[in-house]
């Protein structure tokens, strides 16, 4: 299988000081979906706007390793250009345009002049895959609930055509039955096109639940990786980093005890 | 009649004028304080046509227009574009001293002394009577009337064309603007080209019913607060708050005092500050302006 997306070495600098990342590497396989998961802080975010670039406004540098996509060196490609190679991210928060309808959300949305002609078609592959939205095109996008503007950002982001998708949070505080429907219409979605998509999550029941690949990441580097079949069986990742489903949830507090002892004793 | 008149006439001026501001404020959060100069340079810019080229007064008007548009074009890739992604306050500044330098440039150019321009293009400037006891001048008319289409045109652009789209997207959230391939500098130049045409359609209109001095410049500050009532990125707030001054000024001139009329603005714009600073229809949560 070959990979669309390979990161080596990754380190990211924030304001030429702070580092984020301490040397980050993980793969996306061609037309799968991968997971990268991880607690607050470990450098989730930070990896996937390195790959799908920064612009000035980030005050932040790629500072060593690379990134390459279909085989090519993109390291440091800034962000219009990404784009147009069909990188496209979901971002975690501030993810829809809140002064502009849905179908506005959809339609501004930068497309060659062609396609721009025929946007209507377009948007209605969208509601294709979210029927929701249908109903709310003519909504101002600020009054969406979370879950709906998830669905938007998702079908804005898939106006851009990618060939790789990077979702930053995609169930961080929406109601499980709202996860669950984004979770069936991407897993349809991915079922129709040949989109890679690589999944960032703090909940492993979502990773595992999509994705069929995973990393770990833990300050800034990745600690751990595997098929998900076999993530889903490491007992002391389940424990430690990601939390079990609800019951794991319950015991966070002794978790992040037990979390601070271990590295106490290291 | 003719005080409602009056008022009619001033909120167009002002409107137009504060559309300006609205534009470059809405997309990207900086406030053109060299917006009055750049108003009066298209005035200097109608001159500098009719004496060179054109002496037609609609031919001159006319390239007057195209040239503004191409001094707004190059203030954003000249100057502004630079100030991308920069903090808001350097990018004021900029506009602060660009302001001086324009003024100092047309005192150099074209002479401190007044300029009677209507007379240049041979523009008959003649009173029109609009009944019995309303008589308006027909540059004050051609304000009213471009005003009305200057708007029209804009709100039908922002909201019905997809650049106009890309530019309010781009104001609400410009980080994700760029994370959907929308560039950033199409949109950033779009905004002050737009601004500094509707500026010097202002500028061109005001001067041909009156006559040019580069003083004339403080009618752009005067309009800021009727952009700053409205709420700075709402051009219906922009409308009524140029309303709402221009009521006022003419109103206080007639049963006052006419010296008042250049304080009226300042008092308007302070007090809406202390009651409600983001403007009648401006958006409430971000006031980190500088």
């Amino acid at each position: 299988m070959t990979d669309i997306l390979e990161v080596t070495e990754l380190e990211v600098t924030y304001q030429r000081s702070i580092r984020a990342l301490h040397g980050v590497n993980l793969r996306v396989a061609k037309g799968q979906i991968t997971a990268l998961l991880g607690a607050n802080g470990a450098g989730k975010s930070t990896t996937l706007r390195a790959i799908s670039g920064f612009i000035g406004l980030d005050n932040a540098r790629v500072t060593a390793g690379n990134v390459r996509y279909l085989g090519e060196d993109i390291t440091g490609l800034q962000l219009p250009k990404t784009i147009h190679k069909g990188i496209v991210l979901v971002p975690e928060r501030d993810k829809v345009f809140t002064n502009l309808t849905v179908a506005e959300n959809l339609e501004v949305v930068s497309t060659t002049r062609a396609e721009g002609s025929n946007w209507r078609q377009i948007e209605e592959e969208i509601f294709v895959y979210f029927p929701r939205l249908a109903k709310l095109r003519n909504k101002p996008a600020g009054l969406l609930s979370g879950g709906e503007r998830q669905m938007l950002a998702i079908g804005s982001a898939l106006v851009c055509k990618p060939n790789l998708l990077l979702i930053d949070e995609l169930s961080l505080g929406l109601a499980p039955v709202i996860v669950d429907e984004i979770i069936e219409r991407l897993r349809d979605i991915h079922a129709r096109t040949d989109l890679s998509i690589l999944l960032v999550e703090q909940s492993a029941a979502v990773a595992f639940a999509l994705a069929s690949y995973g990393f770990v990441l833990e300050n800034g580097k990745v600690e751990l990786e595997g098929a998900t079949q076999d993530l889903r069986t490491n007992q002391k990742i389940l424990e430690l980093y990601l939390g079990t489903g609800s019951a794991g949830r319950a015991d966070y507090l002794a978790n992040a005890r037990r979390r601070r002892e271990e590295r106490a004793n290291v | 009649m003719q005080i409602l008149a009056n008022i009619v006439v001033l909120t167009s001026l002002y409107a137009l004028v504060a559309c300006g501001y609205v534009l470059v404020y809405k997309v990207s959060r900086v406030l053109n304080l060299a917006h009055g100069e750049l108003m009066i340079l298209g005035a200097y810019l109608l001159v500098a046509t009719s004496a060179g080229i054109a002496s037609d007064p609609l031919v001159a008007i006319a390239l007057t227009a195209m040239f503004s548009i191409v001094v707004g074009l190059s203030v954003y890739l000249l100057l502004m574009r630079k100030m991308t992604g920069q903090p808001v306050l350097a990018a004021v500044l900029t506009t602060v001293a660009l302001g001086i330098l324009l003024r100092g440039a047309m005192v150099l150019i074209w002479g401190p002394q007044q300029l009677n321009v209507g007379a240049m293009i041979s523009f008959d400037n003649a009173s029109i009577a609009l009944t019995d006891s309303v008589r308006v001048s027909t540059a004050a008319l051609w304000l009213v009337v471009c005003t009305f289409l200057v708007y029209l045109g804009l709100l039908a652009f922002l909201h019905m064309s997809r650049w106009g789209m890309r530019m309010r997207a781009s104001g609400q959230n410009a980080l994700l603007a760029a994370q959907r391939g929308i560039n950033l500098h199409t949109v950033y130049a779009l905004a002050w080209t737009l601004s500094t045409f509707s500026g010097s359609l202002a500028g061109v209109l005001v001067t041909l019913d009156s006559r040019i001095d580069v003083n004339m410049a403080v009618i752009g500050l005067k309009a800021f607060p009727a952009a700053l009532v409205g709420g700075l990125d709402s051009l219906p707030g922009a409308l009524i708050g140029a309303g709402v001054i221009a009521a006022l000024e003419v109103l206080l001139i007639h049963y006052v005092n006419p010296l008042l009329s250049d304080v009226v603005p300042f008092l308007v714009l302070i007090a809406i500050l202390i009651v409600r600073p983001w403007g009648l229809y401006g958006t409430k949560e971000e006031l980190n302006r500088v």
